[in-house]
């Protein structure tokens, strides 16, 4: 199967861009679209249509270092009848946002399962941050700024608490991530063969067929 | 007992109750009463009055795209309505038989040099008969839930051609100077052939009354037997539904001889469904028993199959029988549930004092979607001729409904008025008699509102007790998303509707316990609640406001919408299961279905990085839903529905497939970017008329027509056989 040329793709002049592909993953309703979409678009919506499968979206962010880092994010459906997807977008990822809902402590036990499943499977050196999403509701916070922190500190992620409905914090999540990425051995961090279908083509056998047309 | 009502129509005054609802049959319909329409559509412009133009831009296929062999249609005979346009099926067999190599392949040949010149008039022959007949009209007017539709005429090729009456056959201008039988076919030209000759009720649609040959058997009704067999147990004992028989039966299926007939006994319909339709005439006769014959015998047990069965399990559960539960719904408990908090005893007609007092005085409301002859006399707003709506209506005045032609008539299109109720029936809610239809549809409100007395506890707060801590997740989870279905339809804000969403996709979730609540269950219900909230109210649902619609109203779309999305659902658990093998099955088939079609394209996408999944998952979990306005999702529906309950598996396969060949060259000429953000959010949600809808369904019929019972003939079939 020819794939596409690696996302890492260094565009030709002076290796000042960079794409890293990532994946937003949590419990539903925790506002995984509603990031994306404030940081894509800058807009939000109250009630954001529940994702089905996942979403593509692309944004790009620009570094301290002079370096612009485009995303290619992939917004992954919530409900856990869709957990059997995830691996499919995290797999081939360089980095990954994991959100939970600071007024809901539930969301933040499955955004530690989360944590745990990446750790385990996904890319070894896949960058990984934790979000805690609707600032904006902190009057009826059930998780704390400091065990999500510590959390955070322990298991060695980025840290940020924002609000999409707010924009609060939200580009700082992606700007944090694009610094984070090792922008060294970027090329070598995941193929894109990883993400795409598992399903074998061959090609060989359509070729033939074609030629008798 | 229940009196024997005069019709099928029951408008019922506003004034009169809940209980009228549940425990009723339907009085005669006052005769001063004015029919409730849908506003007048605006006045058809000037310029599309007298001629139309129509988008034809899918239909530049490049080379290499499916084309029929010219021979072919040379040799096909005129449709039967004398249109010029040949019959589909016709079309078929001789492309079978003049195949040069009598193998698929040959599909695959290049279009004849002259050919350009003369498909744009092939094309623009049949598209216009298929405007002319009704879908200019409707995309003229503005459908019923056009909110978001727009005019056809958006195309970049377009063919202009003189506007003629609804109903005619296709204008003589197109097809004068080169007549359709002597150009080079294209397989482009084909659905509107099709969607233009199934305008004609009378030509036969042969091809979709097939019964599946074995090996499509295998590969295509495979879904059901898993999810019967792998059902892991259910907390209420319930079993599990196999709504969707893969297997034809040879006989006509009496109800003696159906597996749930003591259950249906039970619910007293018996009776209804031993009356089978009889055949109609204009299908033809197979010594299989046909497709058609399948959905007579499961249309003809109307309640049979699976929720009755999951209600008697529910019911034993608790050791009690059927009916002793249904009589537990009191007045008491209807206060807990009826939206309004109205409490109507049983048997009270036409307590005024239900009514709210908000509800303007005595519009005729029919809770039985109605079907009224006098609607007949307002325009239609729905780009359904009136003799077509004559047939309809026709067909359901009968005493027994012919399940196989209304499903015929139903394909291309149901007038509004009508649809609530012709749904219920084809989708084997109603029964076909019409002598037990009322009784039968009070009998499974009272099932349901039964069930939500027992299950349901309304604690009007988000983030109050739940009903039940096993299934607390799954209401947490509806709760959640119910405010987040379409958000662009205010309608679905309003607290009363969103109650009544929760309820019923609350109770569908407790009697599924193998799949459970799954986001886009909830999309899925919106269209059945829509129809219903629509016919029963004799306006377009999105107009009215919550608070003003009587109780009853609303308790009885709840109920209706709870048992036609059970229906739709039961032909398609395993989409929902755990891992949804459904889904991937299906997904995995379209991307062979688009080798076939097209591997230029399916090479596109796989180099550039794209995995068929990656968009084709929401198309399968949702219908297309999310891809579609409304009004567009409920006239696919209509074809969903009239092709049987296991549409939603088999014949969306190739609707989806149809629809990703109709952005073919957008998707080649874009990257894997490009692509995604093009294919999450299509022009169809928001640019399409009915006509591209219909020109979809029928591109859909000629794949399904050639692929459907030939499962070898796609990659996966070829692969095993293939190198032989």
């Amino acid at each position: 199967m020819a794939n596409r040329p690696t996302s890492m793709a260094v565009s030709g002049n002076n290796r000042s861009f960079f794409q890293y592909k990532l994946v937003l993953l949590g419990d539903s309703s925790v506002g995984k679209s509603s990031l994306a979409l404030r940081f894509v678009r800058g807009q939000f919506q109250e009630f954001q249509e529940s994702t089905i499968g996942a979403a593509f979206m692309t944004q790009s962010v620009q570094c301290s270092d002079g370096t612009t880092v485009k995303f290619e994010i992939w917004d992954t459906a919530g409900q856990e009848r869709y957990h059997s997807l995830a691996p499919m977008y995290y797999r081939g990822a360089h980095c990954a946002v994991v959100v939970y809902d600071i007024s809901d402590a539930s969301t933040f036990t499955r955004a530690k399962s989360w944590v745990r499943e990446l750790q385990r499977q996904a890319p070894p050196n896949i960058i990984i941050a934790l979000a805690g999403n609707k600032l904006d509701l902190s009057h009826s916070r059930q998780v704390s700024e400091e065990e999500a922190s510590a959390y955070a500190a322990e298991n060695k992620l980025l840290f940020v608490e924002a609000s999409a409905k707010t924009d609060a914090n939200v580009k700082l999540i992606f700007t944090r991530v694009a610094e984070a990425i090792p922008k060294s051995d970027a090329a070598t961090a995941a193929p894109r063969s990883q993400d795409t279908s598992s399903k074998t083509v061959n090609l060989g056998e359509e070729d033939n067929r074609r030629k008798c047309c | 007992m229940f009196p024997v009502p005069v019709t099928d129509t029951w408008p019922l005054p506003v004034s009169q109750s809940a209980a009228s609802l549940l425990m009723s049959h339907a009085p005669a319909v006052p005769a001063s009463s004015p029919p409730l329409q849908p506003s007048p559509p605006p006045p058809p412009s000037a310029s599309s009055s007298s001629s139309g133009s129509l988008s034809l831009v899918h239909h530049q296929h490049p080379p290499g795209a499916l084309f029929l062999n010219p021979q072919s249609a040379a040799a096909t005979p005129a449709a039967a309505d004398g249109s010029g346009i040949p019959d589909p099926h016709s079309l078929r067999a001789n492309f079978w038989r003049t195949s040069p190599t009598g193998s698929f392949p040959s599909l695959f040949l290049q279009p004849p040099a002259n050919a350009p010149a003369a498909t744009p008039a092939a094309s623009a022959a049949a598209t216009a008969a298929l405007t002319m007949g009704e879908t200019l009209e409707g995309a003229r007017r503005g459908i019923f839930f056009g909110f978001r539709s727009r005019s056809s005429s958006t195309g970049a090729t377009s063919a202009a051609f003189p506007g003629t009456g609804p109903g005619s056959p296709a204008p003589g201008g197109t097809s004068a100077a080169q007549p359709l039988s002597q150009v080079p076919y294209r397989y482009s030209a084909t659905p509107a052939a099709v969607a233009a000759s199934a305008l004609h009720e009378d030509v036969i649609l042969e091809s979709r009354m097939d019964p599946p040959a074995s090996g499509g058997l295998a590969a295509f009704g495979d879904a059901a037997p898993a999810v019967g067999g792998s059902r892991p147990r259910s907390r209420s004992g319930i079993s599990v539904h196999t709504a969707t028989s893969p297997t034809p039966e040879s006989d006509g299926g009496s109800s003696s001889s159906l597996p749930f007939g003591d259950l249906l006994t039970g619910v007293g319909l018996s009776s209804a469904s031993t009356t089978g339709p009889p055949s109609s005439k204009s299908v033809p006769a197979s010594p299989r028993g046909t497709r058609t014959l399948l959905f007579s015998r499961k249309s003809t047990s109307p309640d049979m199959p699976p929720c009755v069965d999951a209600t008697g399990a529910m019911d034993s559960m608790h050791g009690r029988s059927r009916q002793s539960l249904s009589n537990r719904v009191t007045a008491e408990m209807l206060s807990q549930w009826l939206p309004m908090g109205e409490a109507p005893a049983p048997g009270d007609l036409g307590d005024s004092a239900s009514r709210p007092a908000s509800q303007p005085p005595s519009p005729t409301v029919s809770l039985v979607g109605g079907v009224s002859r006098s609607a007949a006399t307002t325009p239609p707003a729905d780009g359904i001729p009136k003799s077509r709506r004559e047939k309809f209506l026709h067909l359901l005045e009968q005493p027994t409904v012919e399940l196989a032609k209304l499903r015929e008539l139903s394909w291309n299109g149901i007038p509004n008025d009508l649809r609530a109720t012709v749904w219920q029936l084809l989708m084997g809610y109603l029964p076909v008699n019409r002598a037990r239809r009322e009784e039968a549809r009070q009998q499974k409100r009272r099932e349901y509102f039964a069930a939500v007395a027992d299950y349901w506890h309304d604690d009007s707060s988000l983030h109050g007790d739940t009903p039940s801590t096993t299934d607390s997740d799954s209401l947490h989870q509806i709760r959640l998303d119910i405010p987040r279905t379409d958000p662009n339809i205010p309608l679905y804000q309003h607290p009363i509707i969103q109650r009544s969403l929760e309820r019923s996709l609350y109770i569908w979730t407790i009697r599924h316990p193998a799949s459970g609540y799954v986001q886009g269950i909830n999309d899925l219900l919106m269209p059945f609640f829509m129809v219903f909230l629509s016919s029963y109210i004799g306006q377009n649902a999105l107009d009215c406001d919550p608070a003003e619609v009587p109780a009853e109203i609303l308790a009885a779309t709840e109920a209706d919408s709870f048992w036609c999305l059970s229906r739709l659902l039961d032909g398609n658990q395993d989409s929902y299961t755990h891992g949804q093998p459904g889904i991937l099955r299906q997904v995995n088939r379209l991307e062979d279905l688009i080798i076939r079609l097209d591997g230029t394209l399916h090479r596109h996408i796989i180099n550039e990085g794209i995995a068929f999944i990656q968009f084709a998952f929401r198309w399968m979990n949702c219908l297309l839903m999310r891809e579609m306005c409304l009004g567009n999702t409920i006239r696919m529906w209509d074809t969903y529905i009239a092709e049987g309950i296991d549409a939603c598996v088999t014949f969306h396969l190739y609707v989806c497939a149809a629809f990703l060949m109709r952005f073919e060259q957008q998707i080649k000429s874009m990257d894997f970017q490009g692509i995604m953000l093009f294919i999450q959010s299509p022009p169809s949600a928001t640019e399409w008329s009915r006509t591209d809808v219909e020109l979809l369904l029928a591109e859909a019929f000629v794949l399904k027509s050639l692929f459907h019972n030939s499962p070898k003939h796609l990659a996966t079939g070829a692969a095993a056989g293939g190198n032989a």
